[in-house]
């Protein structure tokens, strides 16, 4: 390893050594040149002042001509510097994959070292983001394979998903007819974040489908898998849940909320919101009931966590189709 | 509270000494070589006027530095926080401001000094001869502060970067940034004056002292190599700056994972400040990014931890221990126990396909899963097959898990017959007789087809048979030369005889401990074993976690036996209490610093004694009993300070040993000849 770094440096310059000894040339030059010219103008038979006003041109002239060399060279050289630092200040305020971005140079001096210093850096972070990458794909991928797949109908009840979803998230729905007349509807969002989040879902829908036929009431069964999963639920985690109990024999839809999941039922243009278990003062305790479906019935509406994910059962009138 | 250390004050006033000290020799010098003034002559005129001059260019340049550098001081005897950055520009302004300072002043001193030879009338510029004379000293005399003022401007840069760096600070405003172009520029173009005035100076006419080649050489070749000399210090100075951050990028880019996200301070203003605070602000982002994402790992890790057992049940005649090490935060092995109705005990272990969040994320829905289903009850075969329906819907044939269930009968007739299935997992290990062999299975792993069945195969255990369960990691894990350690190596661990005195986890411990060793973590490894000592055993083997009433199964488990095995031994109230308070000793002096730990803890009934063993999870030195209680400390603070006491007053000996370098405390009971007949 460091017989590779030290080839690495062998690769470049040193400008110090390189502008010294190009300022030591140009020195011995110009007094060279100077000594030679003095001989040249000395036979001539100049004036003193005329002699010396030579020297001292053809010294200045010389001497501008070294100093434009080297001054270039200096500035090209703080130049290439400048850039790889205004690369650097729009790498760090780029998005996380344009972090990654490699420079370019073409110096063989230090800039061009530091520049491949700094590539060789943000390869190794490219490598860390690529490993963290491709844990997050597969683990989207996982998540997807977990989705319960929901049925568009059940009974007379159309049922339509919106629910927003990241990758890898701790959102969770399952969908279980129980019988001929009953549905079971677990929806809820572990809050959190997103990794822990998605783990703790991931068991949890693992839970509700292996807990078995749920209970008579679906507060029950939320007591049930709240004590199966508290173990899971860590400082930082925080369990939204909503189960329902939708019976078609006795009109009825029993539900059980917890954390910000929500119930309602949209009928004539207005909510009636059956549990709410944040409502008020931002209860989390769990809050359970039943309330009639009526008829004609309205929507009903299952919110997991936030309002901005809903499932929505609605009546299509079409008692044939059965999932 | 830091405080600004005298000594670069002392090195900058000695540097200005120096160099002031130089100038005036240079000046000695010129006059006797070049003027022919002798020392005598420069004795009684000029030495007290360039004396003077020293002395003024000494107290204006000391007070300059005193002056600019006060902030500096007065930030480091307990400055705010804000003022930082104006003292940390200053101090890497001084330099230049030194540097200028020194010109400006020597040139003052320079037109002083031939005010007054002209007004002693020493000099005159009555004819052009003498103008030229004059000119050549002025020359000679602003080549010479030229000379000292980059000079004394690079040592000052250098003497003030350690101070620079004491500062820490990351990033440069713009409005601080300056350029070294100028600079460099500067001290370019005085080399160039020095060599060619000089040059040009020597080629005087008539001044010719050895010959004309050699005195040339002799003033243009010196000139040239000092001149030469202040460049390359000055170029080489600001290139170090540089080498710095270079040298500092080189040793992250080839280092390991720590220091990763260092910093580098911002030792100078110009453009290696700029990239230093450029590269420090790519640095936090970064940071930022990897700590949002440590973050969720560190919960996730905490999430998937409380999914795994934390110690075993206390078991009848049975004795488990296992360890789960993820190569990452989060992995896909795991394990898991649980003691069933009917007196049966139901171990798994699995391991996940993949590695990482996603094996994490299916590893937490097939334990859940797999206690749920252990619930419902079943022997091992059917659960594999009702839990291999739940993962293939939830994988749908594009991920596996292999799994190993063992189903074992503790008490009754049946005690220890164990039944085991396997869903494509590696055949636990048989431990006889001090030969251990594979027990062989073959199925399917779960999630492939929802249809798969898995048969099982029971075994009855023999006393101090060891069952194991292990996952791929352990024998698919490749040391420094790139060897697989392979099954074989696994099972000749095992062969090893292991003392029934010595707990089983301290055997995993040193199993894994050497995987650790020597073998680069590329899988998760599990390590689950099981030893039967017989339902009517002489000894009970339990795991101690570390938390606060994890000892009470422990002595529930100990009453039920020792109150079945020795009905009515009176001192049975003075055993649960020294077990407890051993029990108590090892959580709070041990097992709470070390988190997801567990200690053996053994109660072995002989035909003469009960012996209690609890070992130590850590390597600390054991404590002495107290051989009187320790009233003083129960004044001061009540509850603490009983234990060894009791231990040492109720039980006939206790003692602290070691055991295969395992600390262990032991107290032992010993029976009267009554209970022992009756026993």
């Amino acid at each position: 390893m460091n017989r590779l770094r030290e080839n690495r440096h062998e690769r470049y310059r040193n400008s110090a050594v390189t502008m010294t000894a190009f300022m030591a040339g140009a020195f011995v030059c110009i007094a060279a040149i100077l000594y030679a010219l003095h001989h040249v103008l000395a036979a001539s038979r100049l004036e003193s002042w005329q002699l010396y006003g030579w020297l001292i041109f053809a010294g200045g002239g010389m001497s501008a001509l070294a100093f434009a060399a080297i001054a270039r060279r200096i500035v090209r050289h703080h130049r290439e510097l400048r850039r790889i630092t205004e690369s650097l200040e729009s790498l760090a305020s780029a998005s996380r994959f344009g972090m990654l971005e490699r420079l370019q140079t073409s110096s063989r001096f230090e800039p061009g070292e530091l520049t491949d210093a700094l590539n060789a850096l943000q390869d190794r972070f490219a490598r860390e983001y690529d490993r963290l990458e491709k844990d997050m794909r597969l683990a989207a991928q996982v998540r997807e394979l977990q989705w319960s797949e929901t049925p568009d109908r059940w009974g007379r009840w159309r049922i339509s998903l919106t629910v927003e979803r990241k990758p890898v998230d701790g959102v969770f729905l399952e969908t279980m007819p129980l019988d001929e007349d009953r549905l079971f509807i677990a929806a809820g969002v572990v809050d959190g974040a997103d990794m822990p989040a998605a783990l703790a879902a991931s068991a949890l829908m693992m839970v509700i489908r292996t807990h078995g036929e749920p209970a008579e009431h679906p507060a029950t069964w939320l007591d049930q898998v709240t004590a199966w999963t508290a173990d899971m639920i860590t400082s930082g985690l925080e369990l939204n849940i909503a189960a329902v109990t939708i019976d078609e024999s006795a009109g009825t839809v029993a539900w059980a909320v917890r954390g910000r999941a929500a119930v309602g039922m949209l009928r004539d243009g207005r909510t009636d919101m059956f549990g709410n278990a944040a409502d008020g003062a931002g209860v989390q305790d769990a809050e359970t009931g039943c309330n009639q479906i009526g008829d004609p019935a309205g929507e009903l509406v299952i919110f997991p966590g936030s309002f901005s994910s809903a499932i929505r059962l609605s009546v299509s009138g079409d008692k044939e189709v059965r999932p | 509270m830091k405080r600004w250390p005298a000594s670069p004050v002392i090195s900058l006033f000695a540097a200005m000494l120096a160099a002031l000290l130089t100038g005036s020799f240079f000046i000695f010098l010129n006059n006797r070589i070049i003027h022919g003034i002798t020392f005598a002559e420069q004795r009684a005129f000029h030495l007290p006027l360039i004396a003077a001059g020293d002395a003024l260019l000494l107290v204006l340049l000391g007070g300059l530095a005193l002056l600019r550098l006060s902030p500096v001081r007065k930030f480091w005897r307990g400055g705010l926080a804000d003022e930082r950055m104006a003292a940390f520009r200053r101090l890497l302004d001084f330099p230049l401001e030194w540097f200028g300072g020194l010109l400006g002043l020597s040139l003052l001193l320079i037109f002083l000094f031939h005010a007054v030879e002209f007004a002693a009338g020493r000099i005159s510029l009555g004819n052009l001869e003498s103008a030229a004379k004059l000119a050549m000293s002025v020359n000679a005399e602003l080549n010479i502060a030229l000379m000292l003022a980059v000079l004394l401007y690079v040592f000052s840069r250098r003497l003030l970067r350690t101070q620079a760096l004491r500062f820490q600070i990351h990033a440069l405003p713009r409005n601080a940034r300056r350029s070294a172009v100028g600079m460099l520029s500067v001290t370019a173009a005085i080399c160039f004056v020095i060599v060619v005035t000089n040059c040009v100076r020597v080629l005087e006419p008539g001044t010719t002292v050895l010959h004309p080649v050699l005195d040339y050489l002799l003033v243009a070749g010196p000139y040239s190599v000092l001149a030469t000399g202040i460049f390359a210090l000055s170029i080489s100075e600001s290139r170090k700056e540089l080498r710095l951050v270079a040298d500092h990028l080189h040793r992250l880019s080839s280092g390991g994972r720590d220091g990763l996200h260092e910093m580098f301070p911002v030792i100078a203003l110009d453009e290696t400040g700029w990239l230093t605070g450029a590269w420090n602000q790519l640095q936090q982002r970064v940071k930022s990014e990897y700590e949002q994402v440590e973050r969720n790992m560190k919960l996730a890790h905490a999430v998937q931890n409380r999914l795994l057992p934390p110690s075993p049940p206390p078991v009848r005649g049975a004795e488990i221990a296992s360890v789960c090490r993820q190569s990452s935060d989060v992995g896909g092995d795991f394990h898991d126990w649980l003691a069933l109705p009917g007196n049966r005990l139901c171990l798994a272990v699995g391991d996940v396909s993949g590695n990482g969040l996603p094996a994490a994320l299916l590893m937490c829905a097939v334990m859940t899963g797999f206690r749920n289903e252990a619930a419902k009850g079943g022997s091992p075969g059917e659960l594999l097959t009702r839990l291999n329906r739940h993962v293939h819907r939830m994988t749908r044939g594009e991920s596996f898990v292999t799994m190993a269930v063992a189903m074992l009968e503790t008490e009754g007739p049946a005690a220890g017959m164990i039944t085991v299935a396997s869903a494509g997992h590696l055949d636990p290990i048989h431990v006889k007789n001090r030969h251990a062999g594979e027990w062989a299975f073959s199925s399917l792993p779960l999630g492939i087809t929802p249809d798969a069945v898995y048969r099982e195969s029971a075994r009855r255990l023999g006393k101090e048979d060891v069952l194991v369960f292990l996952t791929d990691g352990i024998v698919e894990c490749r040391n420094d030369s790139g060897n697989l350690n392979g099954f074989d190596w696994i099972l000749l661990r095992w062969s090893q005889p292991l003392q029934p005195d010595l707990p089983l986890a301290s055997r995993i411990d040193a199993i894994m401990d050497e995987l650790d060793g020597d073998y680069a973590p590329e899988d998760d490894r599990t390590l689950l074993a099981l030893r039967w000592h017989g339902d009517d055993a002489a000894r009970r083997c339990f795991a101690l976690s570390g938390e606060y009433g994890a000892e009470m199964p422990i002595l529930r488990e100990t009453e039920a036996w020792i109150r079945r095995t020795l009905p009515g031994w009176p001192r049975l109230d003075d055993l649960l209490t020294v077990l407890s308070e051993m029990c108590l000793n090892a959580i709070e002096h041990g097992l709470l610093a070390e988190t997801g730990k567990a200690s053996p803890v053994q109660v072995h009934l002989s035909g003469e004694q009960i012996r209690i063993r609890v070992w130590d999870c850590g390597e600390r030195e054991p404590v002495p009993a107290p051989e009187t209680p320790p009233a003083e400390k129960w004044r001061r603070d009540p509850p603490r300070g009983w234990g060894l006491y009791l231990i040492n007053r109720l039980a006939d000996g206790f003692a602290f040993g070691c055991d295969h370098g395992i600390v262990y405390a032991e107290a032992v009971f010993t029976l009267d000849k009554q209970t022992r007949e009756e026993c």
